[in-house]
């Protein structure tokens, strides 16, 4: 029996997974706030608590995201990108995933798999919040609408509005105006589901689609999300039962790994 | 008349001579907007509203004003007042509200070649005024008050979004506003200077728009591209001021001008 633990410490979500020999025991999931290693320290208790363990019983810890280097409770820290795929292969393999696709709160990532699923290519951005989870944040703020109702909204959508603008800090000022001329608030939802889908397309293009093609990161449980990409990639998309915790699910996976090769804990 | 994104700036030159200037934040009835300033200007000029006048229309917003003889690119009429101001100009940086232009003339004032980054706002003048929010400093001091900074924040974002967080979470650890300031120069001056590098640098450098009133930023820019950079007085009316100039050889080439046409039409947004 091995008991490991991932913990995702992304920019604005941290996300802690406890696996026994592949089973997710618990998780939580909660804002990364200011104090990065107290917030780990908060979450492990946390989904120690759900899965009824003790810091004890855990074998090894991997951590991975943003703050990766900030947590003191882990053994070794990987990059998102292995992690991602190591989560991918662990929650879907029976899908035959060959591209990932994920939106995290300050980044977004395109990762293509070979067919023994491993990484053989990625694009990432994380200096342009264009097309990133802030975007929907952000926007939603400057929109009055709780992050969680937009995807509901969008799919109410009746007259095409696009968002022309690139940059975040000028598509606030196009939301706004937009609305001061009268177009509804689902239909600039969609317009901004839309651009955001339009960039997440053009970077997945540069590593080339190959079905299945799987996303994932928090804004993956935005139905409104999920369409506006599945019509821009012309692909069906998977999506994980939690799509926020696939990447931590992948650092306890690897952790696990590791102990089965025989690292122990310090 | 410059319709800029954030603002509207007009120009009246009577003979090739400056007589009136003014500038007004940028509205959504630009129509309006410029007939009404250009009949302040005229006043300020001491001449009567509705004067006729020959308009040259410039900025992102020129086709929102009815009466302009004709519509001229930001490119051209920066490059017309610039090289008016300093005529040995050979690279224009402009530096607006929602965009940054580079031009490279050759030595009789031709345009040799441009780069433009107006899909992103860093550097810009809403760069400018989001971290000026961030940081709850006057907009109007923000251009200054960095110089004195010894020890300048390293701002590691290239994306206003994110530099927003850096500078709220550097304010939360207790950096000096200066130094913080003096990082965000660095990071206007990063970026100016990378597309300035991609074309090479041509001597005298000149540059124009609002955001080229920041001293601060204007000193970062001359130490990263080696190379003293030259200011006009006022340098967010260099815009204008080329419309005007282009009026005036118009209305020059072909005698006194019509009636301006004051009808107002419509409404546009800039």
């Amino acid at each position: 029996m091995v008991i490991t633990a991932g913990i995702d410490l992304g920019s604005t979500y941290a996300k802690i997974v406890i696996l026994r020999d592949g089973v997710n025991l618990g998780f939580a999931v909660l804002p990364t706030g200011h104090d990065h290693d107290e917030t780990s320290k908060r979450g492990l208790d946390l989904a120690l608590k759900a899965a009824k363990l003790e810091r004890k019983d855990i074998e090894y810890i991997v951590s991975t995201g943003y703050g990766r280097n900030i947590t003191t409770l882990a053994n070794e820290s990987i990059s998102e990108i292995s992690a991602n795929a190591w989560g991918t292969r662990h929650i879907a393999l029976k899908y035959g995933i060959r591209t990932i696709v994920d939106i995290g709160g300050q980044d977004t990532k395109v990762i293509a798999l070979d067919d023994n699923l491993n990484v053989a290519d990625f694009r990432m951005n994380d200096k342009c919040a264009a097309g990133t989870g802030r975007f929907l944040e952000v926007l939603a703020k400057t929109m009055g609408v709780p992050l969680q109702e937009m995807g509901a909204l969008s799919l109410r959508s009746t007259k095409k509005v696009d968002i022309t603008v690139t940059c975040l800090v000028f598509a606030k000022a196009e939301v706004s105006n937009l609305m001061t001329q009268g177009h509804t608030k689902e239909d600039i939802i969609a317009g901004i589901h839309r651009a955001i889908a339009k960039r997440l397309a053009t970077m997945a293009r540069k590593v080339g689609v190959r079905r299945e093609v799987f996303f994932d990161g928090g804004p993956a449980r935005n139905i409104g999300m999920r369409k506006a990409l599945e019509d821009e990639l012309g692909t069906p998309l998977i999506i994980a039962e939690m799509p926020q915790i696939v990447t931590a699910t992948g650092a306890a996976y690897i952790a696990e790994s590791k102990v089965k090769k025989g690292a122990a804990r310090t | 008349m410059d319709v800029g994104t954030l603002y509207t700036k007009v120009v009246l030159m009577r003979d090739d001579i400056v007589v009136a200037m003014l500038m007004e934040r940028t509205t959504m009835r630009s129509a309006e907007q410029t007939q009404q300033m250009l009949d302040v200007a005229l006043e300020n000029a001491g001449e009567e509203p509705g004067t006729p006048v020959e308009v040259f229309s410039t900025g992102a917003g020129r086709k929102n004003v009815p009466f302009a003889a004709e519509q001229k690119t930001d490119y051209i009429t920066m490059c017309t007042g610039a090289r008016f101001l300093f005529p040995t100009a050979r690279m224009v940086i402009d530096i607006g509200g929602q965009g940054i232009r580079i031009v490279e003339l050759d030595d009789m004032g031709v345009m040799q070649n441009f780069r433009t980054n107006d899909k992103c706002s860093t550097g810009t003048g809403c760069f400018l005024e989001t971290m000026s929010l961030a940081l709850n400093i006057e907009y109007e001091v923000m251009g200054e008050l960095g110089l004195a900074a010894k020890n300048p924040c390293r701002i590691q974002s290239i994306c206003t979004i994110f530099g927003e967080s850096e500078v709220v979470s550097l304010v939360a650890k207790g950096r000096p506003k200066e130094e913080i300031l003096a990082g965000l120069y660095g990071m206007v001056s990063t970026k100016v200077s990378s597309m300035i590098r991609s074309m090479g640098l041509k001597r005298d450098v000149v540059a124009v728009g609002g955001v080229a009133r920041s001293r601060g930023i204007i000193k970062h820019l001359e130490d990263a591209i080696k190379c003293p950079v030259l200011v006009p007085k006022y340098p967010h009316m260099v815009c204008a001021l080329g419309a005007a100039l282009g009026a005036s050889s118009r209305a020059r080439r072909k005698g006194p001008p019509e009636p301006a046409k004051a009808e107002v039409t419509g409404t546009g947004g800039a």
